[in-house]
């Protein structure tokens, strides 16, 4: 999904058990909370307020015992199960809610004050390639594309542009800008400004940092 | 079909596909930032639309969706042979996300430039999508 890969939870509950879903997500959870909040971040009351906003805790069907009793090492199964459910769940939302705050940070600031990652301004072109995760780009020059990397994208580059130039207008949204498309071996953009610009990267590659990448690069 | 890992939408599966498609498409467009939306299929022909009165043509939107899936498609088949997934694009005034659902596209119009406009009505579209996707798991198998 944009703006970082969306866990697919269901596809993880089908295959692994679910306190290993769990630690999956606390980890995505804290390692997108570092990213926005700098690395003063205080997991543990991070983990407090995620153990807090458990709703079903504990479950009555299962556990007579009062709350102050719970806890995850109880020896009620189903009823472990259910709680690490409800928490994945809060989690989920906590990503999803990091994710949509992080990329809005990183695509709408113009100058905005310092971010670790606006350090990548200084970056040149041809250093994206270079920068882990990103596999190629594509520069259209004055005189013509240019691809940098292994991958060739001139072709889709120049063909997508016209077909999105042409179109897009036509259709009455506006100008073409900017173009974010996913495939399964990364994410690939498209943004038009000083210098027409198509980045390939890695899936593990935070879209939010791509775009910025690719919005500074051609500005 | 894989299921999206968000609920659906539109809980009420009563009716026909088209009024199901509808009843979902109208409840998207009723989001704030969402401008309007449709349903079109590979060809680029209309399945549903929501986009209110004398904004876009749905039907030139309907035939650009189908023009640039079928890019696209094409492209990421030549690439590594996955599919197409999910696009957006982004003008000067507005932006536009393209997400498949089976053998359908969800064109979703959304406020404001960049892609910040996608990312606050994600969950949102995620949620129709898995309606569409369910509806059409029950109607095709």
């Amino acid at each position: 999904m944009l703006g970082g890969r969306v866990l697919d939870v269901d596809l993880l509950l089908e295959e692994r058990e679910v306190h290993e879903v769990h630690d999956i997500l606390l980890r995505e959870a804290v390692r997108l909370a570092r990213e926005l909040e700098g690395e003063d971040f205080d997991v543990g009351k991070f983990e407090a307020q995620v153990d807090n906003s458990r709703e079903y805790y504990p479950n009555p069907k299962f556990c007579k015992l009062p709350p102050t009793f719970c806890s995850a090492n109880c020896p009620i199964e189903e009823c472990v199960r259910i709680k690490m459910l409800s928490e994945i769940e809060i989690l989920r939302q906590i990503i999803s809610d990091y994710r949509r705050r992080i990329f809005q940070k990183v695509t709408s600031a113009p100058e905005g004050p310092p971010h670790p990652q606006r350090k990548i301004k200084k970056l040149e072109l041809e250093d994206l390639v270079r920068k882990e995760g990103v596999i190629a780009l594509t520069v259209k020059y004055p005189d013509g594309w240019r691809d940098m990397g292994k991958v060739k994208l001139s072709t889709v580059s120049s063909e997508l542009t016209a077909l999105l130039d042409e179109h897009l207008k036509n259709v009455g949204i506006g100008e073409f800008r900017a173009a974010l498309l996913h495939l399964s071996v990364g994410t690939y953009i498209i943004c038009k400004g000083k210098f027409l610009l198509g980045v390939l990267a890695a899936p593990f590659v935070r879209e939010g940092l791509l775009f910025l990448w690719a919005k500074e690069a051609a500005s | 079909m894989k299921q999206d890992v968000y609920a659906p939408l539109d809980r009420d599966f009563t009716g026909d596909v088209q009024m199901v498609f509808k009843r979902t498409l109208d409840k998207l467009t009723e989001e704030k930032g969402i401008l309007g939306c449709l349903l079109v299929d590979c060809e680029g022909l209309v399945v549903s639309e929501s986009l209110g009165s004398g904004r876009k043509d749905p039907e030139e939107v309907a035939a650009l969706a189908g023009m640039l899936t079928n890019f696209l498609e094409h492209w990421f088949g030549e690439m590594d042979g996955s599919p197409f997934d999910q696009c957006v694009l982004s003008t000067d005034s507005s932006s536009m996300a393209i997400r498949k659902v089976g053998c359908l596209y969800l064109v979703v119009f959304l406020k404001g430039s960049g892609l910040s406009g996608y990312m606050a009505n994600i969950v949102t579209i995620s949620e129709a999508v898995a309606t569409i996707a369910m509806m059409l798991q029950r109607t095709c198998g």
